[in-house]
C-alpha cells in the first residue's frame, strides 16, 4: 500500500499493453476475414446450426423465423435481424451483416447469426 | 480488542456498501447515456470500473469482489438472467485481472495500463460468457470489436482514475 503513487506516472508497459491488444485483434480480425463474394450466413439456436445460407446465391429478398421466434431478413450478399422477441434489442441493432466475421447475437434467445468466408467452395474455420 | 474488530468490520462493510452504490449508480446512468451513442451493440464505457479499480487500489481485492457481485445482482435484477450471467463473468474477470496487475506490476505498468487490460478482461469475460450461453463459439469472433473497445474506454477510465488517485488515497488509506 506504500507504493500506490508510483501506478500514477506513465510507463512504457502501457504503451506496450496497448500496441499488444490492438496487434491481437487485427490477427484475430484477419482470421475471421474471408472472400466476400462466397460469404455463407451461419444461423445457431441453442448451439444447433439450424441453417447455412450461401448469400451471393440469393436472388431475391425473404423472411426466414427461426424455431425461437426471430426473424431474419435475407438478401444477396446480407442478412439481418429484423425482429427478435426479447428484451434487449441488441440483435436487432446489429443493423446488415455482409463482411465475414459480422455477427449478431441474441443472447437471451441463445440464437446468433454470422457471416463466415468460403474458400475453394468450403467454409473455412468453421465447427459444426 | 473486540470493539475494534467490531469497528473495523463495520467500516469495511459500509465501505464496501458505499462503493456499490456508486458503482450501481454509474453503471445505471451509463445504461441510460450510452442509448444515445452510436456504439456497436453490448459494448459499454464501463465506468463502474472506476470504483472496481479503487476498491483493488486502496480497499481490498474482497472488497472489489462484493462490489462486482453486487452490480451484477443489480444487473440481474434489472436486465434478467441472461445480462446477468454476462455482467458477473465479465466482473469476476475484471476484478481478478485488476487485483492481480495491481499486486505484481509495480513500476512495470500504471493505473492507465491496469484499467485498459481490467476493461479488455471485462470484455472477454462477457464473451466467453455469451458463448456459454448461445453454446456457439462463433461469438469469439467479436472479440476484436470488444478487444478494441475494451482499450478506448478502458484508457479513458485509466485517465480518470488517474486524475482521482491523489485525493481517493487519502480517503481510503
Amino acid at each position: 500500500m506504500k507504493n500506490e503513487h508510483s501506478f500514477i506516472k506513465p510507463r512504457a508497459g502501457d504503451i506496450i499493453i496497448v500496441c499488444v491488444l490492438l496487434v491481437i485483434s487485427i490477427v484475430i480480425a484477419a482470421i475471421n476475414g474471408g472472400n466476400k463474394k462466397n460469404a455463407v450466413a451461419i444461423i445457431m439456436v441453442e448451439g444447433n446450426t439450424e441453417q447455412t445460407i450461401k448469400l451471393s446465391d440469393v436472388k431475391e429478398p425473404y423472411s426466414i423465423t427461426t424455431k425461437n421466434g426471430v426473424v431474419l431478413y435475407v438478401e444477396k450478399n446480407a442478412i439481418s435481424v429484423k425482429s427478435s422477441p426479447c428484451k434487449g434489442q441488441d440483435c436487432v441493432h446489429c443493423g446488415k451483416l455482409t463482411l465475414p466475421g459480422d455477427i449478431a447475437v441474441c443472447a437471451p434467445l441463445r440464437t446468433a447469426v454470422q457471416i463466415k468466408g468460403i474458400k475453394d467452395g468450403v467454409p473455412d474455420a468453421i465447427s459444426y | 480488542m473486540t470493539k475494534k474488530n467490531n469497528k473495523s468490520k463495520t467500516l469495511k462493510i459500509t465501505t464496501a456498501g458505499l462503493l456499490s452504490a456508486v458503482a450501481i449508480a454509474l453503471a445505471f446512468t451509463e445504461r441510460a447515456a450510452v442509448s444515445l451513442l452510436p456504439l456497436p451493440p453490448g459494448i459499454r464505457p464501463g465506468f463502474s470500473n472506476i470504483v472496481v479499480m479503487l476498491a483493488c487500489a486502496f480497499v481490498s481485492f474482497p472488497c472489489a469482489l462484493a462490489i462486482a457481485l453486487i452490480k451484477s445482482g443489480f444487473v440481474f435484477l434489472v436486465s434478467g438472467g441472461v445480462s446477468g450471467f454476462l455482467s458477473i463473468s465479465g466482473g469476476l474477470l475484471s476484478v481478478c485481472v485488476t487485483a492481480l496487475l495491481i499486486k505484481i506490476s509495480k513500476n512495470k505498468l500504471s493505473y492507465f495500463g491496469i484499467s485498459v487490460l481490467g476493461a479488455v478482461a471485462h470484455n472477454i469475460g462477457q464473451l466467453i460468457g455469451a458463448s456459454l450461453t448461445v453454446g456457439s463459439t462463433l461469438y469469439l469472433s467479436y472479440a476484436p470489436v470488444l478487444i478494441i473497445s475494451g482499450v478506448i474506454f478502458g484508457a479513458v477510465t485509466g485517465i480518470i482514475f488517474n486524475c482521482l488517485a491523489p485525493a481517493l488515497k487519502k480517503h481510503f488509506i
